[in-house]
């Protein structure tokens, strides 16, 4: 099989919830295989309603979506879960499940999969002591902070090597230093080819690292270039 | 592939909620009415051709007692009833019977023996042949004045009426509560559908199959009609035994007897197993369709 150079390629998509106005719409964008990108904009930009659409959970009401070189925009059910395992997600809301424990959170991806325990086991282990959790393998979500939760999400998020990384505000409910630090551990993703796009309305962040932006705004998308260009598109007048 | 099952059975603790604690005790209360309905609706069929076998084909003709020459009156009835080419036998009962019949009703004692009862001959008909009882009956009238036929057509085909209505009624009972043993399944289906909603969409999210998130609620509702279907049926069996040895039934009071064949057990052994298909098919269409309505 060829090597996909586009792992994103949206064609003038729109979305609706219902018989609702569009909350996104002419969406056309394209991320590379292996780059990293962020997405802007204010709460309720859609930056929420665009990453769904890109990890399956909505449908576009109108325009093209193709994920890994494959049209998925009118995609049937039992064909969503293959591809969603080629998808990590990180959410602000971090979606872990209560009751299990952090290596446990962590395996779930892996187990879906059928993968051996050993394999599991050493896997979750490493990944936890990469994200700098490796002492809280047992622990409960519950007994950990906002900043290791989130961690969790994304060791979670990373463990099945995702071919494209969605993180929805995933800094949202970290201090600027633990911010930062999670940027850096999806920028490590990244350099191993993982196609990372990070939503998020933190501009200061965005301006630190340097990588390709786009914008939502009411809906719409534009594309800001790197950090330069977002200083460009947001001066006065 | 035991560690993963466990592991998912843990992301998905269906054996924590509500409908754990008290589902399988409605599920053996409804299992063991269905029973009752089941065995009964078995018993009764049993008895209708118990009933059946013993009457069809088959007449009865009584001769009034009178004080003198009662056997000569009575051989005279044979005769013509052997002589009637639809019948096969004709066949006086013995008078000692036919007090030991009416002894439930009338007891024992001198009162009984002076009564003059009338000679009952129990008549076997021709296999296929065709009998005019108007016809016969008014014969063996001319020949002993006050000699009636007793037709058990009339009577049987009432009582099978009445059999009938009860096999149904019974058979509506066990078809209802299995269904009510269903729906109880097809609730804790739902009720874990609502509390583990949020696990079952990080579950979805990470790619796991709609099948693969049903498998945990069809097994779940396996483990709660197996659990609710072997108490419900073993106090089934255990009311049935009971009523067997204790209940009067059998010729007293054309009763059905509540014992039933080793085959009629299976089949009420094979109830909870039908609760439990039917459970399981139910749990997985209800997430099934659950999971297809969120996409």
């Amino acid at each position: 099989m060829a090597a996909e150079t586009e792992i994103v390629r949206l064609e003038n998509v729109g979305l609706q919830y219902g018989s609702g106005p569009e909350v996104l719409r002419d969406i056309s964008l394209s991320l590379e295989a292996g780059s990293f990108h962020f997405l802007t904009g204010a709460s309720g930009a859609g930056k929420t309603s665009l990453l769904r659409l890109l990890y399956l959970a909505v449908r576009p009401s109108r325009g093209s979506l193709h994920l890994f070189d494959r049209d998925v925009s009118t995609i049937g059910r039992k064909q969503k879960p293959a591809l969603r395992r080629r998808i990590g997600v990180v959410s602000q809301e971090f979606g872990l499940i209560a009751h299990l424990t952090a290596a446990e959170n962590v395996a779930l991806p892996l187990r879906i999969s059928n993968a051996r325990e050993t394999q599991i086991r050493d896997y979750v282990t490493e990944l936890l002591r990469w994200v700098g959790l490796g002492q809280d393998l047992d622990e409960l979500p519950s007994a950990l902070s906002d900043g290791q939760r989130q961690r969790v999400a994304i060791a979670r998020a990373v463990i099945g090597r995702p071919d494209l990384l969605l993180a929805d505000e995933p800094t949202g409910s970290v201090d600027d230093n633990a911010a930062i630090r999670l940027i850096h551990l999806l920028e490590e993703l990244n350099k191993v080819g993982t196609t990372v796009l990070v939503a998020t309305h933190n501009d200061s962040l965005v301006n630190r690292f340097g990588h390709l932006a786009y914008a939502l705004d009411g809906g719409e998308l534009r594309r800001l270039g790197s950090m330069a260009g977002i200083r460009l598109a947001r001066r006065p007048g | 592939m035991t560690g993963a099952r466990r592991y998912m059975g843990r992301a998905l603790p269906l054996g924590r909620d509500a409908s754990s604690r008290y589902g399988p005790w409605i599920i053996a209360a409804t299992v063991y009415i269905a029973a009752l309905g089941l065995a009964a609706a078995m018993a009764i069929a049993s008895a209708e051709r118990s009933w059946r076998g013993s009457f069809a084909g088959r007449i009865s003709v009584q001769v009034p007692a009178s004080s003198d020459g009662t056997q000569s009156r009575v051989a005279e009835i044979v005769a013509l009833l052997l002589a009637t080419p639809a019948i096969e036998d004709a066949a006086p009962i013995d008078e000692a019977e036919s007090r030991a019949l009416l002894e439930p009703w009338l007891g024992t004692g001198p009162g009984l023996d002076a009564l003059p009862l009338p000679t009952l001959i129990d008549v076997r008909l021709r296999r296929g042949a065709e009998l005019d009882i108007v016809a016969l009956e008014v014969a063996l009238d001319a020949a002993v004045p006050g000699t009636r036929i007793d037709e058990h057509g009339l009577w049987l085909e009432k009582a099978l009426h009445f059999t009938r209505a009860l096999q149904a009624f019974g058979a509506a009972l066990t078809v209802l509560f299995a269904l009510a043993a269903v729906a109880t399944a097809v609730f804790a289906t739902r009720a874990g559908l609502a509390a583990h909603g949020e696990a079952i969409g990080i579950m979805r999210l990470v790619g796991a199959q709609d099948t693969r998130i049903a498998r945990q609620f069809v097994a779940h509702s396996l483990n709660l009609a197996i659990k609710g279907g072997i108490v419900g049926c073993a106090l089934a069996a255990a009311t049935l035994f009971l009523l067997g040895r204790y209940a009067p039934g059998g010729t007293a009071l054309m009763l059905p007897e509540m014992t039933l064949s080793p085959l009629q057990w299976g089949a009420l052994a094979g109830l909870p197993l039908i609760v439990a298909a039917l459970g399981m098919a139910s749990a997985r269409l209800t997430v099934m369709r659950a999971l297809s309505r969120v996409g």
